[in-house]
């Protein structure tokens, strides 16, 4: 086992937006430009690790690369909010940093110092751009005005796991995605969207499941659920997020791989069908393929029915491997068994 | 780019078919949907992404957006489906009497032959000199040279020169004649090839046709052939053991598949309005019975008012929790299946729903990961859920009905405990009463009396059994009825159209819930007017799972046999369709070897060569299966199918002689029979009818390469020489020059007539001459040029002393 490999990296390097595949025939990309055209919130589900919040990083990255006169041109970053279950609605707008201004006893500092904003209030500040942001509102205090653009851009919004949210932020967010706009009682201060129609939000909701929704909520979001990818895609996946890595391995280029992922496919399609608990998704998937390609298990004979005569080196490889996939004990006795590893 | 493909598709219909599905559509989306389609071509360009633009506007969960998917497909399939043209009514009658149609075509054949025999005898009597080579000196001229002179006028006269030459020497005895005469016209015999050229074009072609159809023949039909092998599903495969239906009993590697595993097909099921009324209850929040100060937001609002204390108490309401028991004791049975589609729509609705199943005992509850769970944990664990069991109410009891009290005091940790069971109110008994009395809400697995036990939950409120018995008016018992007679049958399901669709599961061996699914949609889609009013709900399918063989997954043969005689030509008919779509669906991802690719090989040739027998022409596709059916009907191991078709009732099966339907071995030879008699008749035909043809044709059109225009066969035509008495004796000889060869003739002594035939002289339009000396004894000649376009050419000879 190379684990003592420090060159090999498992950062987060080939997650990068451009390397996000996306046929041409994915609905999702159709569902972006529905969203946007219908100026609804788009909310997303799917299996951990299917890449719902990556969506977003790429329709970010996408939409900012194209050129379009009918359209502010985007910001290359989404605005990320990641929900707690302790999340209020107006964490989503600002952030008032009460302790500080409590015990700035002297009032020295204008309040709009102890105020953030967070990533929806961003998304609606940036519609109207830094510039205006200051001389409308006299927000130039703000903690982080100046992550903002000077000119009005339009921007993508990733509200990352609502179903964690409490209900009272739903409908918070469900007023102000309607409104466009939200209260700061702190500045007695309303701050609305941009009035021009070619400056827009893209609103990404990413959703687990665990808790449902409320229908009224439900209503005013276009929906798409992000099925498990085929097996062609999963192999073009592999391909394109698989490129980095290779490159850092220094891997012969030569080598057919598409041969031997789709081995390693049927494989992990018979792991996945045979797991009980959490299934395997996509990004475990991505690591597996990596530490079979670092023990150099992707071999001609990676089939289920080989594993048995395996040499013991290699069994005990592979059974490590199997880490990246499953994730309870129950899962990993039956699958060493059923593959014969043991 | 996808071309246009010109569908127009009404939309309407498809937002009723949601609507009726389930899925609410509000105004608001209504216009979405036309304001985001009156931008997108993607109506005309490329219907199969419509789900793509729909389907996020309506969905609101995984389930839905598949359920929605495969409506919309179902829907632009049966717009955007190339009619699929029926087959032309001659085509139809062709293949309805095949041997009529073969009568025909050998009256054909022989019709053929006999035009071209007329032709030819009819062409030949028209100039009977053809049959009589070159010749063309009618025999009433011969008459003539016996001295009997035709009194006919000369046809033409003086036109030819005559002329008289002696050497110097016989100048003084001279020969002399008047201008010779002609008589009778040559009818001249124009140049045909039509026999010679028929007979050749017309073997070369027919040899060419019969190789390059036969050749192409056994070319496509060893491609076919090779396909068939790679799809392995046409083929009959040797020493394979006998389907049975304990499938599993063949079952030897762990890997291998045993069962079809037919896609899913839950979105078939039409959800009446009772469901929304379920899912709004179910979501309705329960009131928190003492609210937690909230100290985050209680600062905050103290810091608001100044340092003023204020306190904030979390939210007053909660999500209700649920949890869900349901029975798994079979998990194939139809009942169970519905059960799973109603949680599974819950938990799709509700999230989160908590889920266990049990199989026989109750106490034994298994979450999703088939992890065991112990009822007493759970209770302790969840008890501040709302508990709704799904199963039968015996669960609870001890086998001669005793109440098991333990396991009903686990169960009232739950403070809301709810049963839906799968017995008909009509047929509650004295478990239900006991459970009743335990606090337990029970109700029928209607979707009205489940509606009310949701109101009740949510409410927090006591069932009365009043509204239960009001809501379920309707309800139906189940015992009573002898369900292993189709009379008991058709009694319970009250209804002929009803009756059908349970007919339509008679024909698959296996009852199967995605099968039945698939069937019911189909059948009642092939005829809206019989089956008007009825739909794939969620009661139809309740009222049918109840059926007990329903229930043990069992279809008893007997009953299997009656149903299959009791089913009608044209619901079987749609039933085997669907059963074969269904097959091709599974066929791409069932790995061939398998006990599941058996029995999908198996079913699809013999339904392929059902729907074939019934018609050939519209199933044409599947003709390969009668070449194997033989092996698969030999090897079948389905008594009622095979008692059904061998007691000559199958209605697919075309009628014999005698009036009765064929058996499969019947219908089998007798094509195969029929089949080389037309291949006979095929060969035969392209060999001798082209010739036969192109004789024909010719003899109409009369093609300048087969009868060249001005060209004529040669003829033969006689010089008569008319001699005077003293020429008579005088003139001893004739020579005839034509085409540069001379011929000499001796004339008759003392004769008055002489008759030379100049045969094989060419005829043209213009006339050929040939030239005629006569000579004497003493080297006197007489010379004529003659034209050579009558027959007789009459010269009076005078010589002088």
């Amino acid at each position: 086992m190379e684990s003592e490999n420090f060159r090999i990296a498992f950062g987060n390097y080939d997650k990068s937006p451009e390397h996000y595949y996306m046929s041409e025939t994915n609905p999702l990309k159709s569902t972006i430009f529905l969203a946007l055209k219908l100026g609804k919130p788009l909310l997303i589900t799917g299996e951990p690790g299917t890449g719902k919040t990556q969506l977003a990083y790429w329709a970010a990255w996408y939409l900012s690369a194209q050129q379009n006169t009918n359209i502010t041109p985007f910001l290359p970053q989404p605005f990320v909010f990641h929900t707690k279950s302790s999340s209020a609605g107006r964490d989503l707008f600002y952030n008032y940093d009460a302790i500080s201004h409590f015990q700035d006893k002297d009032g020295r500092k204008s309040i709009t110092e102890y105020i953030s904003l967070a990533a929806m209030g961003q998304a609606i500040c940036q519609t109207l751009g830094r510039n205006a942001i200051i001389s409308e509102y006299g927000l130039s205090g703000i903690r982080n005005i100046n992550s903002m653009r000077e000119n009005p851009q339009s921007s993508v919004l990733l509200i990352d796991e609502i179903d964690k949210a409490p209900r009272d932020l739903l409908n918070d967010l469900l007023d102000e995605i309607e409104n466009n706009k939200f209260y700061v009682p702190e500045l007695e201060k309303e701050i609305s969207r941009s009035n021009d129609r070619k400056t827009r939000t893209l609103v990404i909701l990413t959703s687990n499941s665990e808790k449902s929704l409320p229908d009224a909520f439900l209503r005013r979001c276009l929906f798409y659920h992000i099925p498990f990818p085929s097996e062609t895609d999963l192999v073009r996946i592999i391909l394109h997020r698989m490129g980095p890595f290779l490159e850092e391995m220094g891997s012969n280029s030569n080598i057919d791989f598409d041969e031997h992922y789709r081995r390693a496919l049927g494989l992990f399609h018979f792991i996945r069908t045979k797991t009980h608990g959490k299934k395997p998704s996509t990004s475990e998937l991505l690591d597996w393929i990596k530490v079979l390609h670092m023990e150099n298990l992707l071999t001609p004979d990676l089939n289920e029915k080989n594993m048995a005569y395996y040499p013991q080196e290699r069994k005990k490889a592979m059974q490590l491997s199997l880490y990246t996939l499953l994730k309870t004990k129950e899962d990993l006795d039956v699958i060493e068994g059923l593959l014969q590893l043991k | 780019m996808n071309k246009p493909t010109g569908h127009i598709l009404p939309l309407g219909p498809l937002l009723e078919l949601l609507k009726s599905g389930g899925y609410e559509l509000s105004i608001q989306q209504v216009l979405e949907i036309q304001s985001v389609l009156l931008n997108t071509p993607l109506i005309q360009s490329s219907p199969g992404k419509l789900k793509f633009i729909l389907t996020p506007l309506i969905a609101k969960n995984e389930e839905e957006q598949n359920n929605i998917y495969r409506i919309i497909d179902d829907w632009v399939a049966a717009q955007t489906k190339k009619t699929i043209r029926s087959p032309h009514p001659l085509r139809l009658w062709m293949a309805r009497h095949l041997r009529l149609v073969f009568a025909l075509k050998i009256a054909g054949f022989v019709l053929i032959i006999i035009t071209g025999a007329l032709f030819y005898f009819l062409a030949d009597r028209k100039h009977p000199a053809t049959r009589k080579g070159q010749t063309s000196v009618a025999p009433a001229i011969k008459a003539d040279t016996n001295g009997t002179r035709s009194a006919k006028p000369p046809a033409t006269a003086g036109t030819t020169p005559a002329s008289s030459t002696a050497s110097p020497a016989a100048k003084a005895k001279t020969i002399t004649s008047d201008q010779g005469r002609y008589e009778r016209p040559v009818i001249p015999q124009p140049i045909e090839n039509n026999l010679p050229m028929s007979l050749v074009f017309g073997f070369l072609g027919g040899a060419i046709l019969y190789h390059l159809i036969f050749y192409e023949r056994k070319r496509k039909m060893e491609l076919e052939k090779r396909k068939r092998a790679e799809e392995a599903i046409f083929v009959a495969p040797e020493n394979e053991e006998k389907l049975t239906v304990g499938r599993e009993l063949l079952k030897t590697d762990p890997y291998e598949q045993v069962i079809l595993e037919f896609p899913s097909n839950d979105y078939l099921v039409q959800k009446s309005s009772a469901f929304a009324g379920i899912k709004n209850d179910l979501k309705k929040p329960a009131p928190v019975e003492h609210p937690a100060p909230d100290i985050k937001k209680s600062i905050h609002s103290t810091i608001r008012n100044a340092g003023f204390r204020t306190v904030k108490y979390a939210a007053e309401w909660k999500p209700r929790k649920y949890i869900i028991f349901s029975d798994n004791s079979n998990p194939d049975a139809h009942i169970t299946h519905l059960v799973n589609y109603f949680v599974e729509w819950l938990r799709a609705s509700i999230a989160p729903v908590v889920h266990y199943t049990y199989s026989l005992e109750i106490t034994l509850l298994k979450d999703g990961n088939n992890k065991v769970q112990f009822l007493e944990e759970l209770a302790q664990r969840t008890k501040d859920h709302d508990l709704i069991i799904v199963g039968y109410a015996h669960s609870f009891f001890t086998e001669d009905q005793r109440p098991r009290e333990k396991v009903i005091d686990v169960f009232s940790r739950w403070s809301s405990r709810s049963l839906i069971t799968p017995v008909p109110l009509a047929d509650w008994s004295e478990m239900e009463e006991t459970l009743k009395k335990r606090d337990f809400h029970i109700v029928p697995a209607e979707a009205d009396a489940i509606a009310i036990l949701t109101r009740t939950i949510a409410g927090d409120e006591y069932l009365h059994d009043e509204l239960l018995a009001k809501t379920t008016w309707d309800s139906y018992p189940i015992s009573g009825y002898n369900f292993q007679s189709v009379q008991g049958l058709k009694e319970y399901l009250h209804n002929e159209a009803l009756y059908q669709l349970v007919c339509s599961l008679a024909v698959y061996p296996f009852l199967n819930w995605r099968i039945t699914l698939a069937l019911f949609d189909a059948v009642i889609k092939s005829d809206g007017e019989k089956y008007a009013g009825i739909t794939v709900s969620y009661e139809l399918l309740l009222k049918v799972a109840r059926i007990p063989w329903l229930y043990r997954q069992q279809l008893p043969e007997d009953v299997r046999l009656q149903l299959l005689e009791a089913i009608d030509p044209a619901t079987e008919i749609v039933a085997r369709e669907t059963i074969l779509r269904l097959l091709n669906e599974v066929k791409e991802n069932t790995p061939k070897g398998t006990v599941a690719f058996r029995e999908l090989r198996e079913q699809y040739n013999l339904n392929a060569f059902l729907l074939y027998s019934y018609n050939r022409e519209t199933y044409k596709d599947y003709s390969a299966s009668r070449e194997v059916i033989t092996h698969y009907w030999n090897n079948l191991n389905e008594k009622a199918l095979k008692d059904h078709i061998n007691n000559q009732a199958n209605n697919l099966l075309p009628v014999n002689s005698e009036g009765k339907h064929k058996t499969v071995e019947e219908f089998v030879m007798e094509e195969e029979e029929f089949d080389k008699y037309n291949v006979s008749l095929v060969k035969l035909s392209l060999l001798i009818l082209p010739a036969f043809i192109i004789y024909i044709a010719f003899n109409i059109i009369k093609p300048a390469f087969v009868y060249p225009p001005g060209k004529y066969r040669n003829v033969s035509v006689s010089a008569i020489i008319e001699k005077t008495d003293t020429c008579a004796q005088k003139l001893t000889h004739a020579t005839v020059t034509t085409n540069g060869m001379s011929s000499r003739h001796v004339l008759k002594k003392g004769g008055r007539y002489d008759t030379i035939l100049v045969p094989d002289i060419a005829y043209t339009d213009l006339g050929e001459y040939y030239d005629l000396v006569l000579w004497t004894g003493d080297n006197r000649m007489l010379s004529f040029s003659v034209l050579a376009k009558d027959s007789f050419f009459i010269v009076p000879v005078k010589c002088s002393e």
